[in-house]
Formats: structure tokens, sequence, C-alpha cells
């Protein structure tokens, strides 16, 4: 990929890009979804029919890229109103990332109320984010699990607590992004919130993400919902709409 | 309205049908069939319809053009006017049997209220007007028509006639209202004449003049006389009254010349010695002594000798003849002035009456005027009346008297049974379209960047996800609702056909 020069900084840089695509060959997956699974589950995949699909997606990584200043990116995706199709959005952001063989994803689902992380695991789940926030003694690495797509990890919600809003608001879950942003190089964090107009999770996990991306579901908001739905996530982190079909 | 405007609308229409399929298919079986329904319980309607025309021109009109003023009732306005009226109405709809004399007040307002409902009046030409009844049964259609143009005609006619015998006796009363101002004011006329007897004013100024004229000739006739005294006066003065003694001397002088001649012729033969001639000679002598004599005492009148003169009694004569005849020209100048006086007084007397006079007569003349021509009216209408009467004039005839009609008109069972699948098709159609036009909520990325601030940014436009799966379970919902469809389309025409066989 990178050319062999004498220049120092470019050495190190084809050092680290070395160690990083070991890294990333480590990171083996059990299983690997077929193109029905794929299909059934609605996730995206390179050679999919929908190439428009795929382009969207893929417009909104760069879009997202360009508004970063590092590659370890925590975008928090948040629907506009109930069943907007965020975490179908959410998982499929970080699918797209995933796609770069350099790059790998990791799916957190903030929304414990309506988890619809088993779906996308491969293995069966044991603790979720509840339970790492609950529990000290649960360690990081027993609540991220494969997907069946490639450089794509998920962490669970874990079972519905009537608390969640405190857990996120606490050190351990600040402690937890930053560990989690900072494990891998490159690293894209998907955060997958509830919509901001049922809960105040997503206000919470505003302050976490370095990207706020709403989804405007087709036919379900107004533009008073939109500015309001700006305004709890605050303006400063907001960076943009979805506009999702 | 731009192109892409439409293209997102007609986008969210597709999406919003598939969001809705069921709905759609279950509302368009349900409108499709709902006039249906109402088509198989619509009454039918039978109209029918007859022709008017409003006939203006008679046979006597070209006859007696100007004198009669045949009474316009006329043209399809009128008619319709006519025909709409209670009275009309009513009497028709008594006549078709509707109602009849007893009925209640406000049974007669409904029916009356029903007929003018129904009866419509259609201009056609200049003189031609459609009247059109539509019924429930084609028997009733035929007969309210029927009876609500028989009784328009007759009433027509028998309004047209009221109207003349009105319009007669109305001039009838004002011809005699306008005789007797006339009677008033000639003997108003009269009555003034009676009173001021001065004349004219033509008759006073005529008079003036001769009156004028005679004193001016009278004038004149004066001074002549004036003159004239005058003049036999001076003439009465140089004559003396009697007439004076002179004949001595003059008959002494004739002796004289006599006695001289006889000298004279002596001489001749004889000497003056001659005895004769001494003594001619001698008496010569004593004459001329004689004479003066006479002279020398002055006397030529001797004695009780003297005579009146002749011609001084013929001036004095005179003299008092042109006095008196002066003084009866005075005295006649006298009267004269006095009568000029009297007609100068009559003449203002006169200027006086003359305005109230005119004013009189001019009264008289309007009046006169007005009469003569009310007359003429009165006969015009005598005529009118009398065209009206014996059923000439404008009148109404029945040019396409009215059919019974056979088959029903306007909407029908048919019409409903073909309207329904297209109002099934489009009912759904617009109620999306409703929805989607009045949803405030965003159903295009494009309108939702129009109308959203400044600084709010889209990143991003995902297409839905057609998986394998979903396009088959959609293609087979597809496939169930097609097919429901065309089961009740064919449900449909079956009970159509076999509703439009009961019903005929």
């Amino acid at each position: 990929m990178k050319e062999e020069r004498p220049q120092d900084p470019l050495i190190k840089s084809a050092v680290s890009e070395h160690r990083k695509r070991e890294q990333i060959k480590a990171m083996a997956t059990p299983v690997i979804w077929t193109q029905e699974e794929l299909y059934e589950k609605k996730v995206i995949f390179t050679g999919m029919r929908e190439r428009e699909l795929l382009n969207a997606f893929r417009e909104v990584r760069i879009r997202i890229l360009q508004k970063s200043k590092t590659d370890n990116v925590v975008a928090l995706v948040s629907s506009l109103a109930e069943g907007g199709g965020g975490t179908f959005t959410a998982f499929n952001l970080a699918a797209t990332f995933a796609l770069d063989r350099h790059k790998t994803a990791l799916y957190v689902d903030c929304n414990p109320y309506n988890s619809s992380a088993e779906q996308y695991t491969v293995t069966p789940i044991e603790a979720g984010l509840t339970q790492y926030l609950q529990d000290y003694t649960v360690p990081l690495k027993h609540i991220i699990y494969p997907s069946g797509v490639e450089r794509l990890r998920v962490i669970p919600s874990g079972a519905g607590s009537d608390s969640a809003a405190e857990f996120f608001n606490s050190k351990r879950m600040e402690v937890l992004i930053s560990e989690i942003k900072t494990r891998y190089p490159d690293r894209f964090i998907v955060l997958d919130a509830p919509s901001v107009q049922a809960t105040t999770e997503a206000r919470i996990l505003s302050q976490y993400c370095d990207h706020a991306l709403l989804v405007v579901p087709f036919g379900k908001s107004t533009q008073s919902d939109i500015l309001a739905g700006i305004e709890s996530v605050g303006r400063d982190k907001f960076s943009g709409l979805i506009f999702n079909h | 309205m731009d192109k892409s405007f439409i293209i997102d609308l007609l986008k969210s229409l597709k999406f919003e049908a598939i969001r809705f399929r069921v709905w759609v298919v279950l509302i368009f079986i349900a409108a499709a069939f709902v006039p249906l329904v109402v088509g198989y319980f619509w009454p039918n309607t039978y109209t029918t319809d007859a022709v008017l025309y409003a006939d203006e021109t008679n046979i006597i009109e070209p006859l007696l053009k100007g004198r009669a003023s045949v009474t316009g009732v006329d043209r399809a306005k009128q008619a319709q006017e006519a025909l709409y009226t209670r009275r009309v109405l009513e009497k028709a709809a008594e006549e078709a049997g509707m109602i009849d004399a007893r009925s209640p007040e406000d049974q007669k307002a409904a029916a009356v209220r029903r007929l003018r409902n129904g009866v419509t009046v259609q201009t056609e030409g200049a003189n031609n007007f459609r009247v059109l009844y539509s019924a429930n049964s084609p028997d009733k259609a035929f007969t309210v028509l029927n009876s609500v143009i028989n009784v328009f005609i007759q009433d027509t006619a028998r309004r047209k006639r009221e109207e003349s015998v009105g319009a007669f006796n109305f001039i009838d009363a004002q011809v005699e209202s306008y005789r007797n101002q006339l009677e008033r004011a000639e003997e108003k006329l009269k009555e003034f004449r009676a009173q001021n007897t001065d004349g004219t004013e033509a008759q006073v100024s005529s008079r003036i003049s001769k009156l004028r004229n005679d004193i001016e000739m009278l004038k004149l006739e004066i001074q002549e006389s004036e003159s004239r005294i005058a003049s036999l006066n001076e003439q009465l003065g140089q004559e003396s009254k009697y007439q004076v003694a002179k004949g001595e001397v003059e008959r002494l002088r004739e002796r004289r010349r006599e006695l001289r001649q006889e000298l004279d012729r002596m001489l001749r033969r004889y000497q003056d010695s001659y005895p004769d001639v001494v003594s001619l000679r001698q008496q010569i002598q004593d004459v001329d002594e004689e004479i003066a004599q006479i002279e020398f005492s002055g006397e030529s009148y001797s004695g009780d000798q003297t005579t009146e003169n002749p011609l001084y009694e013929d001036l004095r004569k005179q003299l008092s003849e042109a006095e008196v005849n002066l003084k009866a020209q005075k005295r006649r100048m006298d009267s004269l002035q006095k009568l000029l006086e009297q007609e100068y007084e009559r003449a203002e007397r006169v200027a006086a009456n003359q305005a109230q006079l005119s004013e009189l007569t001019r009264d008289l003349e309007v009046t006169r005027n007005v009469y003569n021509e009310m007359l003429q009216r009165k006969e015009s209408a005598r005529l009118s009346m009398t065209l009206d009467v014996e059923g000439q004039g404008v009148n109404y005839r029945i040019q396409d008297p009215p059919t019974f009609p056979l088959e029903p008109s306007g909407l029908r069972y048919v019409h409903f049974a073909i309207a329904g699948p297209f109002l099934g098709f489009l009912a759904p159609l617009g109620l999306l379209f409703v929805y989607v036009f009045l949803d405030p909520h965003f159903r295009s990325a494009r309108a939702m960047q129009q109308q959203l601030p400044e600084g709010v940014e889209l990143i991003g436009v995902i297409p839905h996800y057609h998986t394998p799966l979903t396009s088959r379970l959609l293609r087979k919902d597809m496939v169930i609702l097609v097919g429901l469809s065309l089961l009740a389309m064919g449900a449909y025409v079956a009970l159509s056909i076999f509703w439009y066989d009961i019903k005929n």
C-alpha cells in the first residue's frame, strides 16, 4: 500500500500500518453470514443488488470522515421517531466502516428497552452493556461479541433496566467509551440510541460522541420534530440528518 | 410546482400506497359498490317537454296599424315569469289532480313548490320556448306538463282580456274627467267675458287712433274758422254801416259832362254868341257852382237820403255764421277729448284683464287638446279590447305538444353502475393524495432540506432496503390484493347485471 521510503515518519507509519493489519487479522470471526442471512438481517455488503443503498451509506461515511480529525470516531445515531430505522441505520453505518479492510467498527446498542442486538451477534449473549455498567466485575471483553460481518463487533444492551439513563451518565460509561475507542486504531464506534422523541438517553449519550446523527424516517417527522431533536442532542455535537426511506 | 416536486409527490404516493395497500384495496371495493347500491335505489325520472310559440303577428294588426295597440304579453321571458306564478301553478296542480280545492293551504303551497322546481323554461329563438317537466313516472310527467301548459295558455288569454278591458275603463274614466275639466274651463272663460265687456286691446287702440284722427281734423277746422272770422272782421271794419250821399255830386258831374258834350257839339256849328251856346255855358257854370258848394259843405249825404250798406250786411251775416260754427267745433273738441280720456282708461283696464284672460284661454286650450287626444285613445282602446275579447292579438300557440316519455332521463342506474369502478379507483387515490399533501411529515429529503433552517446539514439519503424476502412477500401481497380486486370487480359486474334485470 505504502512505498518504502527512507524518511523516518513514513517508515514509522508503515510499521504501524503493518501492526494494525496484524491486529485486525487477529480479530477472529467465528461465523461469516451468508448473503441470504445478510439480506434477511437487512445488512449491507459489497456486491449487493441495491447498489444505491450501499452508495448512500458510503456517502454518509465519507461525510463523517470529512468532519472528523482522527480515525477513531464515535458517532451517535438516533431516530427522530419510534420505529424510524435507527438501529438499521446505525448497524449498517458500522458495517460500511467495516467494509474497509484496514478499519474496524463497533456497534454499541444503547437501547436497553427495545434491544435488537441478538440478531446481529453470532454467539449467544451472556452479558451486555447494562450488566457491565452495573457490575464492576464484568470485564470488557465479555460484553464484546462478534457479528456476522467481518471487522464489526457488537456490544449488546443487555437486560432491560429502568435506570439506564443513570447508568449512561456514570463515570464507568465514560471510561468504557474511551477504552473501546483507544483499544484499536481506526476504530469506528456507533452508539445506537433510542429515538430522541421518546426518551432522554440520546441526550445523555451525546456527551460521549463526536458526531450526533439523526435519522429522519419517511413520513414520520415534521420540521418542529427535527428542530427539537437537534436541540436535544446539542447543536455543537449535531452533525447531520440522514433521511431514511 | 416544478418537476422534482411532482416526482417527489408521486414517489411519496407510491410509498404510501404500498404502506396502506390493504386499506387501498378495501376502499376501492367499498367505493365501487356504494354507487352501485345508490344507483339501484335511485328513482328513474321521466322528462317530457313541449314547445310553445309566442304568436305576435296576426291578420288584423296590419289593417289597424297605428290605430290600435295590441296588448303585449310576449316573449319567452315574460312567459316564464307568467308560468311560474302561484296562480298558474296552483291551478295546474289542481287540474293534474295533485291537489283539489278543499286541500289545506300548506299542501297547496307544497304542490306549487314542487311544480316550480320541476318546471323549467328554455328560450329557443326569438319567439319559441320549451317547457320541460320531470317526474318519477311517465304518466305523471305527461299529465302535469299538459295541465301546466293548458292552464298557462288559458290564463294568458284571460289576463290579456282583463288587461284590455281595464285599459279601456281607465281611459274612459280619464276622458270623463277631462271633459269635466274642459267644461269648467269654458264656464270660467264665459264668466270672465261676461264681467269684462271692454273689448279687446285691438278694439280699444283702433278706437283711440280714430278719436285722435278726429281731433286733428277738428283742430284744423277750428284754425280755419278762426282765420275766417279774423278776415271777416277786418273787412267789416273797412265797410261803413250806411251808404254815402255822394250821388248828388256824381249826378251833377254827370250833368256837367252831358252839358259839355252838348256844348262841344254846338260849338262845331255855332258861334260863341249863339244864344244856345251862351245858355249852355251858363248852365255849366251853374253846375260847377253847385258842385263847389256841395263839396265845400262836405256833406255827401243829403239828409234823409241815407240807406243801409248791403255789403256790410252780408259780411255781418257771414261773420256771425262763422262764429257759431267755431263755437260748435270747440264744443265737439271738448267732447272728443273727453272720449279719448275714457278710452285711455279703458285701455288700462283691458291690459289688466288680458293676463287673466290669456291664462283662462290657455287652460282651455290645453284641456281641449288632451281631451281630444283622450277621445282618440279611447277609440283605440275600444278596438284593442274588441281584438282581445275575440281572441285576436298576441297569443301562445302549442308548437310541439308534450309527448309521453318512454325512456327515463337524467341519471340512471346504468350511469351509476358504470361510474362505480372509476369512483372506486379514484377514492383511495384521492384520499392518499390528500393525506400526502396535507400531512406535515416529511416524505422527501428535498422538501425537508428546503424547509429546514440554514446550517442543518443532510448528510445522507438512505433508500429503502428491498431484501429478496420482503420483495417476495410484497409480491405475494400484491398478487393477493390484485386478485381480490379482480374478484370484487367480477362480483360487481354480476351484481350490476342482476340488478339491471330486476329493474327493467
